[in-house]
């Protein structure tokens, strides 16, 4: 289904985040035998009278030619689609196994951007938003040509993040999201489980319908690393464990698979599409889970 | 100490087990940092295992300290039990019994056959470098090789030539040899391994000295090995004892036997000259000594070659016995007398015809020939060729014919010295006596009344034997008038005077026999020439006395003995003169060898080397046959019980030669073992193999015990 023409470790080379969000979007599509995206611009929906001095972008000159009256075409536009990418930019997004990988927030940041450059490609209305304990930085929802310049621009630049309250965060930003749409949650999802379906919840309650990438480093799900370590909390400096991985791997695993468990659990009783996703995964997986929602929406 | 090393400077290496607790302190020193998204699952399984882990990493280190230490323990060559400094470079003396109990029963073979390949395996097993002699010990002692030789299947297949003989383990010589083979080691320590039956032997006086001299030696361990005989009865022939006197041809005689045997109701049989001419039947339990006699009539005169056989058991070479019975033809008796005095009346001084009457009654040709001589004319050559001297009241016989009569007392002759005239007190005591051997007092007693009764002291006594109570009671009914107190000294009473004196003394001196009768034979000293038991009782003597006769050319000896017998009486001289013709044969059939030829005096001896098997030796000169041996195994050698090596660990100690070690109980292929000590380099290294599988295993353990905690 796909042609990874941007890899991650590609994408992270490039750095510009505007030329990884087309290429990445580009070669998604490509790779495509049907495009699912025929008639996802405005849709017809009736005519009415045009009243002078409006735009005559729409005016339809062929019933003007046969009825002699000026009619204006009107596309729906409820039908187009609202997304608001939330992006974690807490500390622990920050975490970069690898150096030949990319870090969380980066892998999200790329993968948003991709998002960002498909859904206005559809005309599809698209926000962003980042987020720590709190709020950082919004975009309101547009579906406008340069709101992808809006986008990227934060994008571009996101903090180092601290810590992690997404519970309380994502209840903020559920009640700053007037409209019903598509709110893409693009996080390591390291907080309370049950503080995060809550605020996942609030979005549903309100009418959202939520897809969750949480973006893991492939070190997280294995605890590959050699030797006595002291590991260090990114969100909480100063904060130590002192332990030799090798001995504990197994039971690492066990519990952070059980958290993961959960997780996918809750998240499919409330009807929210969790995406799990490592930053050595191509971005196309992303976008292609995000497609099959869309699909499922409209 | 039971452990050792082959290779003790190595153990410096144990300093390298320092090293995994260096890194293991590096290590916790160089611990890496590292960022990480969220703790919560770390700190979860990390408090959780956290004084596990603390534990487990102890035990890791201890581990690996203990792994190290094994490998270089391992390396260091260690050896369990054994002999400290038997580190290979040693020299190994091993002393192989081959005297006659080797040749015991001891499964399909025999002792020595046993003995052999345990010195064989012990050989082969010995380190690199280690050298070997080896001494066999039976009817001679020497050393088998030359010279010390390398240990290996060499020096093992050399044994190969050790055979057993018939001959006694002569401890003594052992220790001579040995001390003489560890001074030229070429290697120290030298091992003394004694592998044989650790037979019973008499303590010898020579070995505290032969000891001695192989302590002096360097650095001698003395090891033992019991090669021990099939257990089940074992019996044999102890000894045999021709009847004490002078045989007569045709007569029946008894020959006694001491026999063990092996089993109740065992048939003995006697041969003589190869021809079974007699038997008896042990009655006695098994397995002790017991005596039984055989009904023998006795062949012609001359010298023949007796056996006393069993059948053959577990010990065979004490199931025969040889010996040599030795018929006169007739007892030639010299009575020797005082010149006759007037008023000796027809007894002759000192009543010398009345023994010479009783042994030859009237003249007659009876198995005794009787001259009788003045002391003032006898001759040497008649002292010296008279079966028995019969001294009655003799006078000086001058320094030649007293050196006569004592030569010939000591070559196997009878001398019976009869004395009874107070006027020859001083001559007794200052020169008949010494002469004699016996103590110069003799003092002369008269009878109160009609004198006193003698008692016979052992009624066992070959002079008494086989008479009944009336003949003995007659005897003692004789009352003597006269005689002279000897002192009393180690000679046997045969009869004695009520209140003690002894009347008749017996004792031997060299090969011959001496009585003393403490009176002479007239009626005034005593009542016997008028007693019926004079005539039997001075012809028992006198045969008693003369058992020696006809055996010149007749000896025993055992096994390992130097052989040596005088001619028969009557050798032609020319023959003796031609020494170059002297042959001896035997007693292994066909092997001849030289004689030598030996005087003593005027006495010729012949003689030869030591033999090493038991039967007879001849000794001949062209078609003249010359003497005759029997040769036995040594006591023993036969059915005495083994000492073992707690006994001879004792007898050892007693000779400052403390035993290293007892090898007895150990297993034929790891003898080396023993020596070396068992070599535990393979199992230092499979512990250290063992000891990282566990690290291994406690490491991984660790792992999943983490998994299952969760």
């Amino acid at each position: 289904m796909t042609s990874p023409l941007l890899t991650p470790e590609l994408a992270g080379q490039l750095g510009r985040i505007d030329l990884v969000a087309r290429l990445v979007v580009e070669g998604f599509l490509l790779g495509l035998h049907k495009s699912p995206y025929h008639g996802f611009s405005a849709e017809f929906a009736e005519y009415r009278q045009y009243i002078p001095g409006e735009p005559v972008a729409n005016m339809d000159w062929r019933a003007y030619a046969k009825s002699d009256r000026h009619y204006l075409k009107v596309f729906t536009e409820e039908t187009n689609l609202r997304a608001t990418i939330l992006l974690d930019c807490s500390a622990s997004m920050d975490f970069r196994g690898d150096p030949r990988r990319l870090a969380k927030k980066q892998y999200a940041a790329y993968l948003a951007a991709a998002l960002s450059y498909l859904l206005l490609r559809q005309n599809d209305a698209v926000g962003l938003l980042t987020f720590d304990q709190g709020p950082l930085e919004s975009v309101p929802a547009r579906s406008l040509r340069r709101q992808l310049f809006q986008v990227l621009k934060v994008l571009d630049r996101l903090p180092a993040g601290t810590g992690t309250d997404l519970g309380t965060v994502l209840h903020q930003v559920a009640e700053r999201v007037p409209r019903r749409g598509l709110v893409v949650l693009l996080s390591d999802l390291m907080d309370d489980p049950a503080r995060i379906i809550d605020g996942l919840k609030h979005f549903r309650h309100r009418g959202h319908e939520v897809i969750v990438f949480q973006i893991l480093d492939p070190r997280e799900l294995d605890l590959d690393f050699r030797g006595e370590v002291e590991f260090e909390a990114l969100e909480e400096p100063g904060r130590r464990v002192r332990l030799e991985p090798a001995h504990l791997r197994d039971a690492y695993r066990e519990r952070f698979d059980a958290w993961r468990s959960e997780l996918r659990r809750d998240c499919r009783r409330q009807r929210v599409d969790l995406v799990e996703i490592t930053t050595d995964t191509p971005f196309a997986r992303g976008l292609g889970a995000y497609l099959r929602k869309r699909r499922r929406l409209y | 100490m039971p452990l050792s090393f082959l290779n003790p400077g190595l153990l410096f290496g144990a300093a390298a087990a320092a090293l995994p607790v260096i890194l293991h302190f590096l290590s916790r020193r160089r611990v890496r940092r590292e960022s990480f998204s969220d703790l919560r699952f770390l700190e979860q399984v990390q408090s959780r295992q956290a004084r596990s882990l603390g534990v487990r990493r102890w035990l890791l280190l201890l581990l690996r300290v203990l792994a190290l230490l094994a490998v270089v323990a391992g390396a260091a060559g260690p050896r369990w039990g054994g002999l400290a400094d038997a580190s290979g470079g040693g020299s190994t003396l091993i002393v192989i019994d081959t005297s006659a109990s080797s040749g015991a029963r001891r499964g399909t073979g025999t002792v020595l056959d046993a003995a052999v390949a345990d010195a064989a395996a012990m050989i082969r097993q010995l380190p690199a470098g280690a050298t070997v002699q080896i001494i066999v010990a039976g009817s001679r002692t020497e050393a088998l090789f030359g010279d010390w030789l390398p240990a290996g299947d060499a020096a093992a297949a050399a044994l190969t030539a050790v055979r057993t003989d018939d001959g006694g383990l002569d401890f003594g010589a052992v220790l001579r040899e040995a001390a003489r083979q560890a001074a030229r080691a070429p290697g120290a320590p030298v091992d003394l391994v004694l592998i044989g039956d650790l037979q019973s032997l008499p303590t010898d006086p020579s070995w505290p000295d032969a000891a001695r001299a192989l302590l002096q030696t360097r650095g001698v361990r003395v090891l033992l090995r019991e090669v021990s005989a099939d257990r089940g009865a074992a019996g044999g022939v102890v000894d045999i004892r021709p009847p004490g006197r002078a045989l007569r041809p045709g007569e029946t005689a008894l020959i006694a036997a001491t026999v063990v045997p092996d089993q109740a109701g065992q048939l003995f049989t006697l041969e003589i000259d190869g021809r079974a001419v007699a038997e008896a039947t042990s009655a006695g339990p098994a397995g002790s000594p017991q005596a039984i006699e055989f009904a023998l009539t006795v062949p012609g005169p001359g010298l023949h070659a007796g056996w006393v056989r069993k059948e053959s058991d577990t010990l065979p070479a004490d199931d025969r016995r040889p010996f040599v019975l030795a018929v006169p033809s007739r007892l030639e008796v010299l009575v020797v007398h005082g010149p006759d005095r007037p008023g000796d009346g027809a007894s002759g001084r000192g009543g010398w015809r009345y023994p010479a009457e009783a042994l030859a009654p009237g003249g007659s040709a009876g198995p005794f020939a009787v001259t009788a001589q003045s002391s003032e004319v006898v001759s040497t050559g008649a002292l010296t060729a008279a079966g028995v001297v019969v001294l009655v009241d003799a006078g000086p016989l001058g320094r030649a014919g007293q050196d006569a009569l004592s030569e010939r007392l000591r070559a196997g002759g009878g001398v019976l010295l009869a004395a009874g005239d107070p006027l020859l007190a001083d001559h007794l005591r200052s020169t008949q006596l010494p002469a004699l051997g016996l103590p110069a007092v003799a003092e002369p007693r008269l009878g109160e009344g009609d004198g006193l009764h003698a008692r016979i002291v052992d009624p066992s006594h070959p002079l008494f034997a086989g008479l009944d109570e009336t003949a003995r009671r007659t005897v003692e009914d004789i009352r003597w008038r006269r005689w002279f107190a000897f002192a009393p000294d180690d000679s046997r009473v045969v009869l004695e005077l009520t209140g003690g004196t002894p009347l008749l003394l017996e004792r031997e001196v060299g090969e011959g026999r001496l009585a003393v009768l403490a009176t002479h034979f007239t009626f005034e000293a005593g009542g016997l020439s008028r007693s019926p038991m004079a005539l039997p009782l001075l012809q028992r003597l006198v045969s008693w006395l003369g058992s020696g006769s006809g055996r010149d050319g007749a000896a025993e000896a055992v096994v390992g003995q130097e052989l040596r017998v005088r001619p028969r009486a009557g050798a032609p001289a020319a023959v003796l003169a031609d020494a170059s013709a002297l042959v001896v044969t035997g007693p292994v059939a066909g092997a001849a060898r030289a004689a030598d030829l030996d005087w003593r005096g005027t006495t010729p001896v012949l003689g030869t080397g030591p033999a090493d098997r038991a039967g007879f030796a001849v000794f001949t000169s062209g078609t003249d046959t010359l003497g005759l041996v029997a040769i036995a195994v040594p006591a023993a050698e036969t059915t005495e019980p083994r000492d073992g090596a707690d006994r001879w660990r004792r007898r050892l100690a007693d000779l400052d030669l403390d035993v290293a070690a007892d090898l007895s109980g150990a297993d034929p292929t790891r003898l080396s073992d023993a020596l070396s000590g068992r070599n535990l380099a393979p199992w230092a290294f499979l512990l250290a193999a063992a000891l990282l599988a566990a690290e291994l295993y406690v490491g991984a353990a660790a792992g999943r015990r983490g998994g299952g905690e969760s």
